[in-house]
Parts: C-alpha cells; structure tokens; sequence
C-alpha cells in the first residue's frame, strides 16, 4: 500500500516539478508576503517598541517561518479533488486498485514534495535578505519536523472533508477560499497568537490548526520543554483520528448519493 | 469605441448572469473574500494592540488607507479580473479562436468575461471602512469628497486593472498564467500601507515601475490633508498611460499569437 | 470575382527545439534553437459566391491552418488571401463581421446562458438589423428545431442540440462565408442530416459560401459540390465531387469472424470488384464495390467455404481513400 501511495506521490511531483517557472513564481509571492511583514514591524521596532518579549529578529524569523512552512500546511488536494469530482472523473478513481483516502494521500504527498522545495528556497532567500534565527537546538529541530509532519496529516483529512463539499456545488472555490481564511488565522499564519486577544487565543487552542504553524515556531525558538511537545504529538494524533472518522463519514455519504444518482 | 464600450457592458451583463447561476458559491466567495480581508484587518489591529502609530499613521488612518485601496481592487475585479487567467481558460483550451472570430477586440471580449463574486465582498468592505474612519478622523463627508473618493476608487481600478492586464500576455505563451498575473497582483499589497515603511527600491517600485500607490496611498494622503499634494492631478495621466500600454502590449501579442498559431 | 481567393499561400511554423533538464530549459532561454515546419506549402484556388466546397485532408496535412489563415486567425508567412474583397489578417474586425465559423467542439456560446441570450449577444455583437434577427431566428428555429433549446443553458443540452445551437449562432447574422471545421464530429446521424440539410437550405436561400472540413464522407457526399483535397501542404485534387465520389469512395469493408473454414477463399469465384484485404482461421476481411455487390453476395460466396459467426461492415473511410490515394492507386488525370 505504501508503495503505491509513494507511486502516486512521485508521478504526481514529478508533473509539478515540470512547472518549475511556477514555483519560481511561488516563491517570489512569498517574498513580497514577507517584505510587507517585514517593513511594518520593522517600522514599529524603529521606535524602540518591544513586543510582548519578542525582538526584531525573533518577529522576522517568524514570519519568513510562516512564509517557508505555508505552501506545505496550506496546498493541497482540494483543487484537484474538486475537479475531479465536478468532470466526473470521481467514478474512474474509485475503481482504482487503491482506496481513494490513499489514492490523494499519494496525490497530497507529490504535492508536499513541491511544497517541501518552494519552502526551503523561500527560507534561504529570506534568511539571506532578512537575516534569521537558528533553531534553538538540534532535539527541538526534529520536534518542529515531526510536528510538522503530522499537521500535513491533519489538514489532509481537513482538505478531503473540505473537498467533499464538491460533491453538492458546482465550483470548490469558495469553499477553498474559506479553508484558507480559517486556517491562515488559526494557524497563527497572520501573526504569532501570543499576539492575539484573549478570545481568538482560546479558539485557536482548541481548534487543530494552531499546531500546523504556531506550535512548531515555538518549538523552533524553544519555548516548549519537552513533556509539552509530547502532549502536543499526541493532541495530533487525536485530531487526525477525529478528522480521518469525519472524512470518512461524509465521504461515503457523498460517495452513495453520487452512485444512486448516477452522477 | 463607443461601440466597444457597449458591447463590453453587454459582455460584463452577460457574466453577471452566469454568476447569478452559481448563487451558492457567489455568497461564498463574497463572505470568504471579506473573510480574508478581515483577516488582514486582525493582523493590522493586532499590530496596533502594541504600539500607537506605524510611521507616523495612527489605526484609523491606516485603516482608511486600507479602505481605499479595497475600492480600488473591488472596482478593478468587477471590471477587469477575467484577464488574470486567459493561458489557462481560453489559449488552452483553444476558446481564443471564437473570441478573436468575434467583430470585436479580442481584450473587449476578454475583459467582458469578469465574472466575480469577491468584488463585492472588497466593496462592501470598503465602504464600511471608509465611512466609518472618515467619522471617526472627524473629517467632514462633503459631496465633493464622495466624488473624489468614488473618481479616484474607479482610477485606482483602473490602474490596478491595467497594470493586470499588460502582464496577462503571459498567458499567450504560458498557460499557468494566472500566476504570472496573481503574482504582480499581489504586489498591490505593498501599496495597503504607507509607502513611508518601506526603504527607497520598494517606493520605487510601487510608485514608478508599478503604481500601485497612486490606487491608494496618495489619495488617501489627500483626504486626510496631511500635506498639500499635487501628484494626485496626475492620476488620469498615469490612468490614460498604462492602458495605453496595456492595449499596445495586447494587439502586439496578438500579431505574435497570429503568426505562430496554437 | 471569386469570392475567396487564395494565392500561392504558404505556412512555416518554427518549433522550438528544446533539450531536457534544467540546464536544457536556461540554455533554451538564452540560445534558442527552432527547427522550421513547412504546414501550407504553396496552394492557391479560387472559390466563387454561393460554392458548397469541402476541405478534405488528413490530420496534420494542413486543413487546419489554411482554414486557420483564411479566417484570419494565423498570419501566413507568405502568399494572399482575400476574402470578399478583405484581407483577413489585416482587417480582422471587418472581416469577421462578414464570416462565419465552427470550429469542432470549441462553442461561440456562453456555457451557463440560456442559448437565446447568446443570440442576443450576436445580435449585439453583429448589429444584426431588427428585422434579419426575427427572420433568421424564426427560420433556424424551424428548421433546427430549436424551439426547446432556447431557453436552456448551453452546458445542459447534448452534444447534438449544442451542435444545432451553435451552427444557428454562425448563421445569424447572415455571413457572406462560413468555415465549419468538423461540425458533424460526434453527431448521430438524424443530427447530422439536420445540419446537412439546414446548410444547403441557407446555400440555397442566401447564396451563402460554405468551406466545411470533415472525416465524414458522407457531409461532403450530401452537401458539397466541390473538393479540395490537401495532403502534406500541398493541393493534390481540386475538382467536383461527383468526379471524386465515383472514383474514390465507392468501397465497402466487411469483417467477418468465422470458424471451420475449409479451404483458401478464392478471389475468382466472384466479380472483381471484389478484394480480401486479411484472412486468416477465424476471421476475414473484404473490400468490395457496393455498387455492384451487395452483402448478401458476399455472405453467400464465403459461405461456401465456412462458417460465419458474426460480422462487421464499415463504409470505406476517407482514411481508407486516402490511403489509396497516397499509394497512387487511384491517381487519375
């Protein structure tokens, strides 16, 4: 089963490597992302401000951080899915010797492949023209990556739940735009949530999202001990199984009215 | 050219329709578009949660600013988004054919294809926006600053919809063209803030090379009478400029469109 | 005057030459390296107002292209093309508003309208008087049995209704010229006789100049007076199409899949009109002159030599014509 997932992934990398002027393309949005983060903070710390504890280079780091690790949390399969699904092309996949979860598990993969590259070009020209702050050891280093790993798991089964939807209207777009909206505030993606009112901090703890980017930033910076991270590896594990019985559910209920109707 | 003009509204009425078709994902897109913008407001109000002026513009005028430029990228949507995706949605798929078969200018044809349900969602933003920091800033609505606010909104589109609409040839020889246009879009960014932050490449950048500025930060300027600026009388110039560009550009990649083929 | 004139017209397309990996693609971008393509090669004719003229060719022979120029969409790299009196790449807007055309699949449409808000849009478009507007719409309505469709959206109707939508939207503003690129394509055949038949009744009403590329024979057999036949750029038959039809597509291939056979078939048993294209144990080929054969004769001559479990009868296809064509079977004058 691994096999054919990885199968997948690497067909579906390779046809978005042969884009490469694309990425080229991604990464330069990134930039301008970062500049205007970078200019307005820079322009707040110019007055000698010290925000909540965190210094210029700290603030930078976070945001180039956000920029690097946003293609990875926030592409996904929805388009692909959502196409897919509206040309029809749904009844061919679920005759694929695979189930469908792995089939655009694989997909979601090639995908990260692509994400995984765009990030670090984006980090190390952003860390030339900004400057950044290195991990803050190499334990905490594999923590944000573990972490990271299991978020692309979180939001994948958020995305095909998402997708779902593409089921019953005629275009994902709108959806998608709203998956994008939840995820980039609850993240932490705007800004750092210690940053955040009160009440937009209690929603983001209890929402899945705030591990996708905040928690491994912190984790970058060391500001989790260890016993935290681990918590924070097993609330992953959690929201994935949550996430997988929803996806599910939904799914197959969608799946039903497609083949009674007959598409 | 009147007729043209026609004829694009015709186009644009049609467009319209066929987003009434979808009226699901139109209120979707308009509430998601104004999701993301509000987004952006959290980010700007947290900002201002922990310090009381960005050089030297306090929350209220930023976020007037902010307004202003939302104006103009709704006026700017609802006219001229269709461009951004051509590549993609009509060379590909080999839809130019009818279009240039048409008695009409291809970029008629073209930009009377927006269809967009997030302009509304940026309008109705902006106004909110707008109406509410002038109150707060204690600047008084005259009529004549409704006019000026609404002729500047409508110039600042079309600057924003021309400079969009010069890079949309990419899409003549690239097909992910969208992206070379979402990437220019994107820099209209910079221009949602005041140009003051940045250090002299980028005020260059988005004054001169690209100017989106003038969709934004020098209007504002103007209303809030934070100085006597003239440069905002060069805004129709600067208008009339880039889409003298823009409609060059276009009948010089469609010559190179028509002698190479698809 | 001819109403198209076509002289010494040629079409070279640079390819580019582009080598693989990263290094290839930047290489590319600073040393660009193009391979020409010669698709039109020196052709020149003459259609008259009102001529019915089917475009005939193989994929890639150059059909496309010249139909291509002559609408004025593809600059050619030398030669002339005049349309009415209209140059087409140099007066584009002038010239579109005296043409017509369908090109395949591709729709003039608008996908989420009702078909008659696209009409109106032509109307618009085409500043198509009042009065032509109502006749025409009242006409085609008829004829194309259209009175359902127009007030449904255009992603809803069938590939056939889409079709008679679409040839009704060519024909609204009266063109003086109409290109149909494979208009038929898909089609089942009570559609493709409507369209047939709509074409030659407006041919017939308004003197209307039709170039109509197709595979199928048979559109060229029912509507078209006259064939042009391209292959590898160049014009190898230009001429009427009773000369070309007698000629060239007269065949008919039968498949048979059979067991039991007892000896070799033999030609000499029947006419010879009459030729095995494939035999072997279980299945057998023909081509036959359907003219002076019937199946029935065919049956009952293999019959003598085996048992007949099935078969499969095809026309012969333009393909097939033009295959003997190339093999310079066929070649005359």
């Amino acid at each position: 089963m691994i096999n054919k997932i990885l199968a997948i992934a690497k067909q579906n990398a390779k046809e978005g490597l042969y884009y490469r002027f694309d990425l080229l393309l991604y990464i330069f949005n990134f930039i301008i992302e970062i500049t205007v983060y970078v200019f307005i903070w820079l322009a707040i710390y110019n007055k000698g401000n010290q925000i909540l504890g965190m210094t210029f280079e700290q603030v930078t780091t976070y945001y180039i951080l956000v920029v690097s690790l946003n293609p990875i949390i926030s592409w996904g399969i929805n388009e692909t899915m959502g196409n897919a699904i509206r040309e029809g092309e749904i009844l061919r996949e679920l005759l694929n010797p695979i189930s469908y979860f792995n089939y655009y598990f694989g997909i979601r993969i090639g995908e990260l492949i692509e994400s995984i590259i765009v990030g670090i070009i984006t980090f190390i020209i952003c860390a030339l023209l900004f400057g950044v702050l290195l991990p803050s050891s190499l334990l905490n280093f594999i923590f944000f990556i573990i972490v990271i790993s299991l978020s692309v798991v979180v939001v994948y089964f958020f995305e095909l739940i998402i997708g779902t939807s593409a089921f019953y209207t005629n275009s994902i777009w709108g959806v998608e735009v709203f998956k994008r909206a939840i995820l980039s505030i609850f993240s932490g993606m705007i800004a750092p949530i210690s940053l955040f009112p009160e009440f937009l901090q209690k929603i983001a703890n209890t929402l899945p999202f705030k591990d996708c980017i905040y928690t491994p930033i912190s984790i970058y910076f060391g500001e989790l001990n260890n016993i935290e991270i681990i918590q924070v590896i097993l609330k992953q594990f959690i929201w994935i199984l949550i996430l997988y019985i929803i996806a599910k559910i939904l799914f197959n209920k969608a799946v039903k009215s497609v083949t009674v109707n007959g598409g | 050219m009147i007729r043209n003009i026609k004829l694009y509204f015709s186009f644009l009425v049609a467009s319209l329709k066929r987003m009434m078709e979808y009226r699901v994902d139109c209120l979707v897109g308009m509430v998601s578009q104004i999701a993301f913008q509000i987004i952006e407001l959290v980010f700007i109000w947290i900002i201002f949660q922990h310090t009381d002026n960005i050089a030297g513009w306090n929350f209220e005028q930023l976020l007037l600013l902010y307004g202003i430029m939302m104006l103009s990228i709704s006026i700017t949507d609802l006219l001229f988004d269709s461009t951004y995706d051509i590549g993609k949605r009509l060379i590909r798929k080999g839809k130019f054919d009818t279009i240039l078969l048409r008695p009409v200018h291809p970029l008629i044809s073209v930009l009377g294809e927006s269809e967009t349900s997030t302009a509304l969602g940026y309008m109705i933003l902006s106004i909110v926006l707008i109406v509410s920091m002038l109150i707060k800033l204690h600047i008084s609505i005259t009529v004549l600053l409704i006019i000026k606010i609404l002729y500047f909104g409508i110039l600042g589109g079309f600057i924003i919809g021309g400079i969009q609409t010069i890079f949309s040839i990419a899409g003549f020889w690239t097909y992910k063209s969208n992206e070379v246009v979402w990437s220019v879009f994107q820099l209209h960014k910079l221009a949602e803030y005041p140009i003051e932050i940045y250090n002299r490449f980028i005020r260059i950048l988005i004054t001169i090379i690209l100017p989106f500025a003038f969709a934004s930060y020098y209007p504002a300027v103007d209303y809030l009478e934070i100085e006597q600026n003239y440069i905002i009388y060069i805004v129709p110039l600067i208008t009339i400029i880039i889409w003298i560009i823009a409609v060059s550009v276009w009948n010089w990649a469609l010559k190179k469109y028509r002698s190479t083929g698809n | 005057m001819a109403i198209i004139e076509v002289k010494n017209l040629v079409k070279k397309y640079k390819i580019s030459e582009k080598e693989n990996g990263i290094l290839g693609y930047i290489k590319h971008l600073f040393h660009p390296k193009y391979k020409e393509q010669i698709a039109v090669n020196n052709i020149s004719f003459n259609i008259e107002k009102g001529e019915l003229v089917g475009y005939i060719g193989e994929n890639g022979a150059g059909k496309s292209t010249t139909i291509k120029m002559l609408t004025g969409l593809l600059t050619p790299t030398s030669g002339q093309v005049v349309v009415n009196g209209i140059v087409p790449n140099e007066k584009r807007i002038l010239n579109n508003k005296q043409i017509g055309a369908v090109f395949g699949q591709k729709t003039q449409l608008w996908w989420d309208l009702p078909v008659i808000e696209s009409f109106k849009l032509i109307k618009k478009m085409y500043e198509i008087p009042d009065e032509d507007y109502k006749n025409n719409l009242k006409k085609f309505t008829k004829i194309l049995d259209l009175k359902d469709l127009l007030d449904k959206q255009v992603k809803n109707l069938s590939l056939g209704q889409k079709m008679r939508c679409e040839i009704a939207a060519t024909f609204l503003h009266n063109p003086k010229v109409v290109y149909l690129d494979e208009p038929t394509i898909g089609l089942d055949i009570l559609v493709k006789e409507n369209i047939r038949k709509f074409i030659k009744d407006i041919n017939k009403e308004q003197h209307t100049t039709v170039i109509l590329t197709t595979h199928d024979l048979k559109d060229i057999e029912e509507v078209c007076d006259r064939i042009i036949l391209i292959d590898k750029g160049t014009i190898i038959y230009d001429g009427e199409k009773e000369v070309f039809k007698n000629k060239y597509g007269k065949h008919i291939i039968a498949e048979f899949i059979i067991q039991n056979k007892n000896s070799n078939i033999t030609v000499e048993t029947i006419e010879e009109e009459f030729e095995i294209i494939e035999e072997n144990e279980t299945s057998i080929k023909i081509k036959f002159n359907h003219e002076r054969l019937t199946i029935i004769d065919i049956v009952k001559s293999i019959s003598k030599y085996c048992e007949i479990l099935d078969m499969h009868i095809q026309e012969e296809g333009l393909e097939e014509i033009l295959k003997e064509i190339y093999r310079g079977e066929l070649i005359n004058d």
